[in-house]
């Protein structure tokens, strides 16, 4: 078990090691960071020495060969440096600094969103299993059929033009975009209330995308559960149908489950992008645009780097999970 | 689980030949019965033998969820086709005249704030969305079929085989890990400089690999069965094998796979445009009119993620009564 677990731990780092790697490659082939000292965004000319030593301080000088600024970057990034961010805003913050004041906001709402929707999306699925053909499971088969057809922006749309109707009519609602409110000093306690209810929205949209998946696997794997033997032997028995599920159907319902937590935290990532960018959040999906559109190599490869330790994680623990509700793999 | 109207005994069917030939969905079918009937042929035996491909065409158009899909489809596909030719106004044409954003006779959903015609982008953007949805969709199952039957073929032939299937499957994985959203924001600005038509291969780069190991998967099931060893004992080449006895058998899976395909492409392609990533000017997308949304005018948008919603649904339900028609057991675990 612990050789298994160390090889699939190995192979999953040099799977995110590569990625990264080739996402660096790419970056820094593709972009061109070094317009910013040409026209038409500089407007008078920059000497050479500057420019020279601007591009060297960044690891961007194109007449450097690309595999020996890779060679620098993957140096740097063996001392836990991820380099200084090299985009066309002339800003050198380090990238790790970036992430670090990032990471906390965006994992707030794809932890909180895909917890929400797993556990909601568990129950649903379940219960439309359980009580199949209902006017319950036909709604939820429904909306879920409905949601999942419409791509994340349409949602957030949707949520926030709710929200836009109900303050033009009542007065009242939740913050329509921003995490936190400027004119609220710092760790008072109105901000922090401002940031619990600016959370409400993002949350909602993505527990929404995550019920909606959800609920379609639980229910698929349930009802395959629902047409076992060892759950009709336990009813006959005696055990009464609730019992019978909870204490032999649900472990056995969630062990496929397990699996698609791992591309499900993938999926969040990609999601919670577009639910920063249309809330306004000041985390690492605005961070990415901000870093391709501006052509940050280094911006972009940390990004990368987050995302794959991130299905990593999330890939590990779904292992893990397997094995806890499965005996069979320990 | 067969359905009574699929498969009956043929004594059973010339019984019953009244009755299924009057519910019959095809009407020309009525008239081949009478030609059978004419021709001395019993049309229990037609019945009998009918043809794989004649089963699934009346089991799909017996499916209500189809017709619905076929219709609102077909209706999208004519109004993308006819409307951006008759209607006056261009995507990015601007209306001086026009006095207000909100519908009027001539400005059919309205205009945005910096005066586009919101009904002209939608049709437009309809186009361009129908085109990438459907190419890309193929393209994806293309790749899909050669990297998952070649890993699934070769993986049980030695040494070398086994080094083609692991290196296959870890190819696989890596396209998993990549965020394959930001490489496609990588790559979208660069390749739109040449031709929007760029974003097929570009979206089906991306979005081949799971269908691929589902591919692997059951060409490995496949490729035990007798018949292909039987094959492969005559001297077939693979190639031959793989085209005459694998594909047929996942056939019905790739469409299945094609058809849903094409509803994720069109949500790709949306979300890379409305980021600023896809679609740029002078072509527009469904995803580029809504990012061109206003919350305090919600002409800009509704009309935008209806078509789109209608558009997804449509193919999806297209999808899935496919699915049911192909493989009528899969009624126990549908969702």
């Amino acid at each position: 078990m612990l050789r298994f677990t160390l090889l699939r731990i190995l192979n999953y780092v040099l799977l995110a090691f590569v990625a990264t790697s080739i996402t660096y490659l790419l970056a820094a082939s593709l972009m061109h960071p070094q317009e910013v000292l040409y026209p038409p965004i500089a407007t008078k000319p920059v000497p050479p020495a500057t420019a020279h030593a601007y591009l060297e301080a960044r690891n961007i000088n194109p007449d450097t060969p690309l595999f020996a600024r890779y060679a620098r970057w993957l140096g740097d990034l063996l001392h836990g440096n991820l380099g200084v961010t090299s985009g066309t805003d002339r800003a050198m913050t380090p990238v790790l600094d970036v992430l670090a004041a990032r990471v906390p906001l965006s994992l707030r709402l794809v932890v909180l969103g895909t917890l929400l929707g797993v556990v909601l999306g568990i129950v649903v699925g379940m219960i439309s299993a359980v009580r199949r053909n209902s006017i319950g499971d036909v709604a939820a088969t429904g909306s879920s059929f409905v949601l999942l057809s419409l791509p994340t922006v349409v949602v957030v749309l949707l949520v926030q033009q709710i929200n836009q109707i109900v303050i033009n009519t009542t007065g009242f609602g939740l913050p329509p975009t921003g995490a936190t409110n400027p004119a609220l000093p710092d760790g008072s306690t109105e901000q922090l209330v401002y940031h619990l209810q600016a959370l409400v929205m993002p949350t909602i949209v993505l527990a929404l995308f995550g019920m909606a998946s959800y609920s379609r696997y639980m229910k698929v794997t349930t009802l395959d559960v629902l047409g076992s033997d060892y759950l009709r032997t336990a009813r006959a028995k005696g055990l009464t149908r609730q019992l019978a599920m909870r204490r032999h159907g649900l472990r056995m319902a969630l062990i496929p489950m397990g699996q698609y937590f791992a591309f499900a935290v993938g999926a969040a990532f990609t999601g919670s992008l577009f639910v920063e960018l249309m809330f306004n959040w000041h985390g690492i999906g605005k961070f990415t645009v901000h870093a391709l559109n501006s052509a940050d190599v280094n911006g972009t490869a940390g990004v990368v780097l987050y995302a794959a330790i991130l299905t990593l994680l999330s890939a590990t623990f779904a292992d893990i999970l397997q094995g806890i509700l499965d005996p069979r793999i320990r | 689980m067969t359905t009574p109207g699929d498969l009956r005994g043929v004594t059973e069917a010339a019984a019953t030949a009244e009755p299924l030939v009057a519910d019959d969905p095809v009407p020309e079918l009525d008239a081949s019965t009478e030609a059978a009937l004419q021709a001395g042929i019993d049309p229990a035996e037609r019945i009998a033998s009918m043809s794989r491909t004649e089963l699934l065409r009346r089991r799909f158009l017996r499916n209500p969820m189809a017709w619905a899909g076929m219709v609102i489809f077909g209706i999208l596909v004519v109004l993308a086709i006819v409307m951006p030719m008759i209607y006056p106004h261009e995507p990015y044409s601007l209306d001086l005249r026009a006095d207000v954003n909100t519908p009027t006779a001539d400005h059919w959903f309205g205009l945005t704030n910096n005066g586009w015609d919101t009904f002209s982008r939608c049709m437009h953007g309809l186009r361009v969305s129908l085109v990438i949805g459907i190419g890309t969709a193929v393209l994806t199952s293309i790749i899909a079929i050669l990297v998952g039957t070649v890993a699934g073929y070769v993986g049980g032939k030695g040494k070398l085989g086994a080094l083609v299937d692991s290196g296959l499957v870890n190819l696989i994985n890596l396209f998993l890990v990549i965020p394959s959203l930001l490489l496609l924001m990588l790559f979208g600005p660069i390749l739109q400089q040449a031709s929007w038509l760029w974003m097929i291969p570009l979206l089906a780069i991306f979005s081949w690999m799971l269908t691929a190991r589902v591919l692997r998967a059951m060409t490995q099931q496949l490729v035990r069965t007798e018949y292909v060893e039987a094959a492969r004992f005559m001297g077939v080449n693979p190639v031959v094998i793989v085209v005459r006895h694998i594909i047929p058998n996942i056939a019905s899976w790739i469409i299945i796979d094609t058809t849903l395909g094409v509803s994720a492409a069109v949500l790709g392609e949306t979300g890379l445009s409305f980021i600023g990533f896809g679609i740029e000017r002078p072509q527009v997308s469904l995803g580029t009119v809504l990012s061109n949304y206003e919350l305090a005018n919600p002409w800009t948008w509704v009309p935008a993620a209806v078509i789109l919603a209608a558009l997804v649904i449509s193919i999806n339900l297209m999808g899935e009564a496919l699915r049911d028609a192909l493989d009528p057991t899969s009624g126990s675990s549908r969702v």
